[in-house]
C-alpha cells in the first residue's frame, strides 16, 4: 500500500517523532506496532479530514502551493503522531475521563479550525482557490435579468421573480397564477 | 581499576549474550529505551558495595551491578515471555567468574546473585509500557593499602 496522492505528509515524517516505537526495525514495517499500512491508512484519514476542511474554505486540493503544503504536511504529521502513539497498549489512558477519546474526538474541527485559520494565508500564498468568497455575490455583478442573455435557455433554472416583473406588460397575473398551478 | 571498568567488562560481557548488543546496552543510560533500537535493553548501573579486609594492607571490594533488563510491553503473553528468555540469556555470563579481567584485580568469584520481583513500568500517560527485571551481579575487586601516615 502506499499514501494516496492527495494525502499531505509522509511515513517518513511520522517516525522522526515515534522512532521509540520501532523496537529495533529501521522503519515501520509488518512486525512493527502499528504496521506500515496501518500509518498509512492514519496519514491518509488525517489528510482526507484535511482536504474535506480546506475545501469547506474554498480552496483547491490538494494544496500543492510548496510553502501552504509544508503547513499541512505539519498538521497531518502531528496528528498521524497521536494515531501512532495510541496504538500503543494502555498509553493515553489517565486519570482525566475520556483522555484517550479526546484525540479523536474534536479531529474534525480541529481541522476546520486550521482551514479556517490559515485559509487567508494560504491564498496570499497563492494556493488555487475554486470556491471563492464571492461566488455568493456573483449575481450583484451581472447584466440585469432582462439583459442576460441565457434568460430564454430553457436549460437553465430561472427565477420566477425579477426586478421590473411587476411593470412588465407582458407578464399577466394569470401567467403567474398558472405556474404555481403547475407546480 | 575502580567500579567503573568493572562494570565495563561487565558491558562487554552483556554484549556477548545472545540477543543483546551495543544498541541495546549501556551504563546507567535509560535515553535508549527511547532509541527505538530494540524491544528489550540491559542497562547498568552501581548497586551496594562493602569492603572487607584481608591483611592489615590488602582488602577487597564487594562491588554490586544491577543489570536492568528492560522489555517493552505490547501484550499480556509474549511480554513476559520475552523478558523471562532475555534474563536467561544473561546467564552465561556466570561462565566468567573474573568477568575477562586479564590483570587479576577482579577475584574470581563474579556471578549473579539474585533478582528482584519482576515489574510492570508506567509511563505518564499510562501503561503499562515496559517491564523489568532487576539482577544483580557481584563481583570482588582486591585491593592493597599503603599507608601514608
Amino acid at each position: 500500500m502506499t499514501l494516496r496522492a492527495d494525502s499531505y505528509s509522509t511515513t517518513s515524517e511520522v517516525k522522526a517523532y515515534t522512532r521509540h516505537l520501532l523496537d529495533g526495525q529501521t522503519a515501520f514495517n509488518s512486525t512493527t506496532r502499528p504496521r506500515a499500512t496501518e500509518l498509512e491508512k492514519f496519514i491518509d484519514r488525517a489528510s482526507g479530514v484535511l482536504n474535506a476542511a480546506l475545501a469547506n474554505v474554498g480552496l483547491t486540493i490538494p494544496i500543492s502551493n510548496t510553502t501552504a503544503k509544508l503547513s499541512c504536511d505539519d498538521w497531518v504529521t502531528a496528528q498521524s503522531v497521536k494515531y501512532v502513539e495510541l496504538t500503543q497498549r494502555g498509553v493515553g489512558w489517565t486519570e482525566q475521563d475520556g483522555s484517550r477519546i479526546n484525540v479523536f474526538a474534536s479531529l474534525h474541527k480541529k481541522a476546520l479550525e486550521f482551514a479556517r485559520e490559515n485559509a487567508l494565508g494560504f491564498k496570499r500564498l497563492g494556493a488555487a482557490v475554486s470556491h471563492k468568497a464571492s461566488e455568493g455575490l456573483k449575481f450583484t455583478g451581472e447584466d440585469a435579468t432582462e439583459e442576460r442573455p441565457d434568460l430564454d435557455d430553457t436549460g437553465l433554472r430561472q427565477p420566477i421573480f425579477r426586478r421590473g416583473l411587476f411593470e412588465d406588460s407582458s407578464v399577466s397575473l394569470v401567467d403567474v397564477s398558472n405556474e404555481e398551478d403547475d407546480d | 581499576m575502580g567500579y567503573s571498568t568493572g562494570e565495563a567488562l561487565i558491558l562487554t560481557r552483556v554484549i556477548a549474550c545472545d540477543n543483546f548488543d551495543a544498541n541495546n546496552t549501556s551504563q546507567a543510560n535509560w535515553k535508549i529505551l527511547n532509541s527505538g533500537a530494540s524491544d528489550h535493553y540491559a542497562i547498568l548501573r552501581p548497586g551496594t558495595f562493602d569492603v572487607e579486609f584481608d591483611t592489615i594492607c590488602t582488602y577487597h571490594i564487594n562491588w554490586n551491578t544491577v543489570i536492568e533488563v528492560w522489555q517493552r510491553y505490547t501484550d499480556e503473553t509474549t511480554s513476559q515471555t520475552n523478558l523471562y528468555a532475555r534474563v536467561a540469556d544473561l546467564f552465561p555470563i556466570m561462565a566468567y567468574p573474573k568477568l575477562g579481567d586479564s590483570g587479576g584485580t577482579i577475584l574470581e568469584w563474579s556471578t549473579i546473585l539474585g533478582g528482584e520481583e519482576p515489574e510492570e513500568m508506567w509511563i505518564k500517560d499510562g501503561g503499562p509500557a515496559w517491564l523489568r527485571w532487576k539482577l544483580t551481579l557481584a563481583w570482588k575487586e582486591q585491593g592493597e593499602i599503603t599507608y601514608a601516615e
